[in-house]
């Protein structure tokens, strides 16, 4: 498998180090109507959001554009149900597949590790968005002290924001210029630096284009024909891959 | 005239203790599940307006469903594979909150796909494209227009009762019971069973005669 030299990484988000897998309706409306002493709702509930599903497409369109209608036609604008909800959600997010393995062995390299993320889905102010929730409730601010999104740079460890990416997003690319010239200014050409993501248009083909190497995880979701210049199923092949740049 | 709406829920317990809650206030499955028990099915008045889903397989089972009046078409249909399969299937509904209806038996074998009313809409699911997310596989048909459900189960329905010897004209006069018993033999001898209760096959027969007479 090709070897590539880097000195910076950058990890998309959602299916990718954050795996949705474990996220399944009945443990979800199970716990949360449990919790709320009324276990017996736990159908009709699990049945209204699979009807939201036929109604949008999908439970990700559901959750990126019409959020407030599980509170209300699921959820029955019951604050405590909308407050656990957003609390299991994150809870029942799961990490990539020997992520941690191959995070312990990039940083062993003294290799920069970064998330990329275009936060959609993911609502809230800065710092407590479900990102950064999932990136301190799992242990891995160890590994990304920084998080790359179009609502600017957060610092995970004091929330300081850099406005240069406000407004710069993956899909039109503009967010890899920007982080292009950051790294330059570090001393670390776009061809020094590896973007590790699922998607080609957002996370491959934009970083591709500005001379980035490109890595496509195909571990939960293989989402078709890419730029990518190496392809691993599990992030365990990162090992083989990528090495720290003299 | 349209089919009675239920009102309302009571328990007795021994000891003369009584309970009893408004039908509408009780989860929608518990709904269908209480509705789906023989005491509480009662024929359709009118089986010619009311609203029915025909599925097919391909190796030739057939189940009838009856939907929501509000029901007004298909929407899509999908199978989520786990490893095991469940089958998808939504409905238009006026409100605009699909209609949804669980398949459970062998999903990707889904052949046929018919909804009736006064009219048939009837299309045949081919998987379009098969999406893996984790352990979980999401198959998305398309569904292509072809044939006329309707119209083969009339026939079906008319030929069913010449070999049972039932005579069409007669079912209209007869009592509850003698014409339950003749839609049982006529359904089976046609090969189609309810999907979610009894009574939805006996409406679809009731339904198929009046149009086959």
């Amino acid at each position: 498998m090709k070897c590539m030299e880097v000195k910076w990484c950058g990890f998309d988000f959602g299916q990718c180090i954050m795996e949705p897998g474990g996220l399944r309706n009945p443990r979800l409306f199970g716990e949360i109507y449990k919790e709320l002493g009324r276990p017996e709702l736990i159908p009709d509930k699990i049945r209204k959001y699979r009807i939201l599903k036929e109604k949008y497409g999908s439970y990700g369109g559901i959750k990126e554009t019409h959020r407030d209608e599980i509170y209300s036609f699921v959820l029955d604008s019951d604050p405590e149900a909308i407050e656990l909800f957003s609390q299991k959600e994150q809870e029942l997010l799961d990490l990539g597949d020997g992520l941690v393995d191959a995070l312990d062995y990039l940083q062993a390299q003294d290799i920069e590790l970064q998330v990329v993320s275009e936060m959609k889905k993911t609502l809230g102010p800065v710092g407590t968005d479900i990102v950064s929730r999932f990136l301190k409730g799992k242990g891995l601010v160890k590994y990304f002290k920084e998080l790359v999104t179009p609502q600017g740079k957060i610092n995970l460890e004091t929330n300081v924001v850099d406005p240069r990416y406000k407004g710069h997003t993956k899909e039109d690319g503009t967010i890899y210029d920007v982080l292009a010239q950051e790294l330059r200014e570090r001393g670390i050409e776009p061809h020094e630096a590896a973007m590790v993501g699922d998607k080609p248009q957002t996370d491959i083909d934009p970083a591709h284009e500005r001379g980035f190497k490109t890595v496509k995880y195909t571990g939960f979701v293989d989402l078709g024909p890419s730029k990518a210049d190496v392809v691993i199923e599990s992030f365990g092949e990162l090992k083989a891959i990528l090495r720290r740049k003299a | 005239m349209r089919r009675p709406t239920p009102q309302k829920v009571v328990i007795e317990f021994d000891g003369g203790v009584k309970t009893e809650s408004s039908f509408d206030t009780l989860p929608a499955p518990l709904q269908l599940e209480l509705l789906r028990q023989p005491f509480a099915s009662s024929p359709s008045p009118a089986p010619e307006q009311e609203k029915f889903l025909l599925l097919e397989w391909d190796d030739g089972w057939k189940e009838v469903i009856e939907v929501d009046s509000t029901c007004k078409g298909l929407n899509r249909y999908a199978v989520i594979s786990r490893p095991e399969d469940v089958g998808r299937l939504s409905l238009h509904r006026e409100d605009g909150y699909p209609e949804l209806i669980e398949i459970g038996r062998k999903p990707l074998g889904l052949s046929r796909i018919a909804f009736l009313i006064d009219t048939v809409d009837t299309v045949q699911p081919s998987v379009e494209r098969s999406v893996r997310e984790g352990k979980k596989t999401d198959h998305f048909y398309k569904l292509t227009k072809g044939g006329d459900a309707r119209s083969e189960q009339i026939e079906a329905f008319k030929k069913a009762a010449a070999a049972e010897g039932i005579d069409l004209k007669q079912l209209r006069s007869q009592d509850p019971a003698e014409l339950r018993n003749h839609y049982e033999k006529i359904r089976r001898r046609m090969g189609i069973r309810a999907g979610q209760r009894q009574q939805d096959v006996w409406d679809f027969m009731a339904y198929l005669a009046k149009y086959a007479g």
